[in-house]
């Protein structure tokens, strides 16, 4: 009886049909359906188009400057860590000439960035990149769970935003650096924009799609090479990429208006992808009326480069927001407290714990 | 209940609840009519245009006005009884004199003419005939939908390169056996409901426009509520025509078409009014009788104590089978209760806006949707998306893109880029067109045919050659031909 070799399961060659292929290079299967366009592409050219994207967003919006040194605002979440990865990888292929520095704020939410903040020293490992990290606790004396338990969850987020903002500001001018550079992304951007218009924020509304923002009384400059990249493609390309990312949402309710503008925005995602986009599209043409002028009001008009009268950074206002909402914080201060006490640490950390339970 | 309007000595009572306040049907309909006639008096131009100026003798000071009428939308319907009751008033307070006329104009499409017709009939005789017997104000006008294919001379054939989003575009003039009809537009080319939705709205408004136009009429009232004008903002901005909200919403300067000014405005008069507020006001009235969808006008929210809406037919819809437009009356739908002043902050927020500076040196009018383009977006979609593929690396690659060649896929392929070239080429060569460097399409026209039309190819009227709209045989005798048709009683007549 002569020998049959038995067939080989694992490298046994695959047929692909020819609607399978990838839609541009014809040549591939396709793996996925591009969020953007649902375009069927293959890994290589998903890859090749998101990178070489963000690529052209930088030299059309000329970005870096040669020499420059830039902070990447890296929370270890999705969006940070590709930038981080995007940064590094199209600095070495395109030669900008730019030095990366990874720069982590820790807000103090036990159970939730101190998780992400050692991915984020992971990262300083694999790509070899500096990393600093500076604390609400240092520069504040407060911790976002301290802030929680005086001011309730509702209003989590103003204060972690306001302080955030100014941190990253702070720490890259301690590092001596003059841009930071953020993974927002085009889904923040249309929904900012969108926010902007349901609530009538007019005095956002004209530069809320800006991709870099800079002022004239601040050094530092900040930008979004993010701006047109969908979130769902980020999240893919890590995939693929295999990135190292910490994928847990912030324990802190997120503004309940905010949410509903979100599912909005994921209903029309679902009937035209390229919602986000036209909707970026139309917030670059938003223009507003020049001001009928008033001469009977005498109205303080915005200066811009204003410093706080309190802490010396940019304001709009004589008291900086940060400095603000400390005031009504410290008056808030509890007078007396235990000592050794956790019972601050915020939601966080019961779900970390509940996490671990096993039965 | 007890309306809250009423003088103390003589309260009715509260039907409707409305902006935290109850009204008696009595005080309700003054509410309303008061809001919309504020718009209507809202600058010097639309009072002159509205009132009874004297000398009677001078015509020429008596306004024209063009209300587009739909009856399967009770915005319209209460704009048109509101103005009603206004002439009304005039008529009785100045002695059988007016200060304005109004052409009533319908648009219908071959299903609904007769359905149409008839609900008209029912309107011509309650409301319009009683001031029609003192002098000629209203005029009704009937087009059919098609008139926009049928009294152009010359059509658009639209590509784009998938490429690099350039857009091509070729003329030619139309024969009376190549005519082409809305059914086939919408079967032929439309992907998708949203597409359908919007190029038959455009059709809609460039017909209204152009009859206003040509009619010589001083003000388009579009009955347009708060909550629709919300609605068409944000969708303006979720389909990338963000750029177009401020000429929408603008009724200070007279309207353009295809660059060439024009004499008429345009008006919002119920901008002021929520949709719950006519929706109930059509109740109170007892005018649902004259749409053509009653169930679907029941089923709408409105804000009566007593009659709460049916159960909705949208509301069984999947969100995947509804139009943009659709999605968003539902968010707005479903915000109002917890986030009211939503609907007012949009509207007041789009009022603030203006034009946006063009970045391309020479504006020009958009080959579909006829609005103003200010940026170039083919430059701008091309900067942001890539098209070309990572290269072919092994022979196995090679071999499937031979497939791929040689398949019904790849073939189809090259039938759409053989039809790029041949318009491109014509587009390029077409030396009498001054206009072939302006910009062709908006970014939102721009994306519409980028994914929701067949082979991103379509064939569209050339606006600026259309006409002949009003035909000016039976112009004068338009309402006792109806009349005529209605089968009214000849006294009537002229």
């Amino acid at each position: 009886m002569s020998f049959t070799a038995p067939s080989d399961p694992v490298n046994r060659p695959v047929k692909v049909k020819i609607s399978q292929l990838c839609e541009l290079c014809h040549s591939r299967k396709a793996f996925i359906k591009r969020p953007k366009n649902l375009s069927k592409l293959c890994k290589q050219c998903f890859c090749l188009v998101f990178e070489t994207e963000i690529h052209n967003t930088i030299m059309a919006n000329n970005l870096f400057q040669r020499g420059e040194r830039i902070a990447v605002g890296a929370s270890g979440g999705k969006d940070s860590t590709v930038l981080a990865h995007m940064l590094k990888l199209l600095n070495d292929r395109y030669d900008y000439g730019i030095e990366i520095v990874l720069l982590s704020i820790d807000e103090g939410i036990v159970g939730y960035r101190d998780d992400s903040l050692a991915t984020v020293k992971r990262n300083q490992q694999q790509y070899g990149l500096p990393l600093e990290i500076f604390s609400f606790k240092d520069l504040y004396d407060w911790t976002m769970d301290e802030i929680v338990s005086v001011a309730g969850i509702r209003n989590s987020c103003t204060y972690c935003g306001v302080f955030r903002r100014q941190s990253l500001d702070r720490g890259a001018a301690k590092l001596g650096i003059s841009h930071v550079v953020t993974g927002h992304n085009a889904d923040d951007m249309a929904e900012t924009v969108l926010m902007n218009i349901l609530r009538g924020d007019v005095a956002r509304l004209e530069k809320s799609t800006a991709i870099i923002t800079q002022s004239s009384g601040s050094p530092i400059k900040r930008s979004k090479p993010f701006k047109y990249s969908y979130q769902k493609e980020i999240v893919l390309y890590a995939h693929y990429m295999k990135l190292d990312y910490f994928s847990t949402e912030c324990t802190y309710a997120p503004e309940a208006f905010r949410g509903t503008a979100r599912e909005y925005m994921k209903n029309l995602e679902a009937i035209r992808p390229s919602c986000i986009v036209d909707i970026i599209q139309s917030g670059e043409n938003l223009a507003l009326k020049a001001k009928k002028s008033n001469a009977k009001k005498s109205v303080v008009k915005f200066v811009d480069g204003n410093r706080c009268t309190k802490c010396g950074y940019l304001s709009s206002n004589s008291v900086c927001k940060a400095c603000m909402l400390l005031e009504g914080l410290e008056k808030s201060r509890a007078q007396v407290a235990i000592e050794n006490d956790t019972s601050a640490d915020g939601a966080a950390k019961n779900l970390r714990a509940l996490e671990k339970l096993s039965f | 209940m007890e309306c809250q309007r009423c003088p103390v000595t003589a309260k009715n009572l509260a039907t409707v609840l409305s902006r935290k306040e109850e009204f008696c049907d009595e005080c309700f309909i003054k509410f309303v009519s008061t809001k919309q006639r504020k718009q209507m008096m809202k600058d010097e131009f639309f009072r002159n245009l509205f009132k009874v100026v004297y000398p009677l003798e001078d015509k020429s000071s008596v306004g024209k006005i063009l209300l587009p009428l739909s009856l399967s939308d009770s915005g319209s319907l209460v704009m048109l009884d509101i103005v009603h009751d206004l002439l009304l008033e005039q008529n009785k307070q100045h002695n059988n004199h007016m200060g304005f006329t109004v052409d009533i104009l319908t648009i219908s499409t071959e299903d609904n003419l007769s359905i149409i017709k008839q609900h008209m009939k029912l309107l011509v005789e309650e409301k319009m005939l009683e001031l029609n017997e003192i002098s000629d104000v209203y005029k009704v006008h009937f087009i059919d939908i098609n008139e926009f294919f049928n009294k152009t001379s010359s059509v658009s054939n639209l590509i784009i390169d998938d490429g690099n989003f350039e857009i091509f575009a070729r003329s030619r003039s139309m024969g009376n056996d190549d005519r082409l009809s809305l059914k086939e537009i919408l079967s032929e080319y439309c992907l998708s409901n949203s597409s359908r939705t919007d190029l038959t709205s455009i059709m809609k408004t460039q017909l209204i426009k152009h009859f206003a136009f040509e009619n010589g009429n001083d003000a388009i009232l579009w009955g347009h509520s708060m909550t629709k004008l919300s609605e068409v903002i944000i969708s303006l901005v979720v389909k990338g025509k963000g750029s177009q909200i401020a000429t929408f919403l603008d009724s200070e300067s007279f309207d353009t078409l295809d660059n060439k000014p024009c004499n008429y405005k345009n008006l919002y008069p119920m901008k002021d009014l929520l949709s719950v507020e006519i929706e109930s006001f059509l109740q109170v009235r007892d005018m649902t009788k004259f749409l053509i969808n009653i169930e679907e006008a029941n089923s709408k929210p409105n804000c009566l104590i007593s009659k709460k809406p049916t159960s909705s037919i949208n509301q069984q819809k999947l969100i995947k089978n509804m139009t943009i437009n659709e999605i968003t009356t539902k968010y707005f739908q479903d915000i109002q209760n917890d986030y009211s002043n939503i609907i007012s902050t949009v509207l007041r927020t789009a009022d603030k806006l203006a034009e946006p500076k063009p970045t391309i040196t020479k504006t020009s009018q958009c080959q579909i949707c006829q609005s103003k383009i200010y940026t170039n977006p083919s430059n701008w979609l091309d900067r942001i998306t890539v098209t070309s593929p990572y290269p072919r690396e092994t022979s196995e690659e090679e071999h499937l893109f031979k497939q791929w060649q040689d398949s019904k896929l790849g073939q189809s392929h090259t039938h759409y880029v053989m039809l790029l070239n041949e318009i491109k080429k014509d587009s390029i060569n077409n030396d009498d067109d001054s206009n072939n460097n302006d910009m062709k399409l908006c970014y939102g026209c721009l994306i519409l045919l980028n994914t929701s039309i067949k082979d991103k190819n379509l064939v569209w009227p050339r606006v600026n050659t259309m006409s002949s709209l009003v035909n000016p045989t039976n112009e004068d005798k338009e309402l006792s031909g109806i009349l005529n048709q209605f089968e009214i009683n000849s006294d009537v007549e002229e």
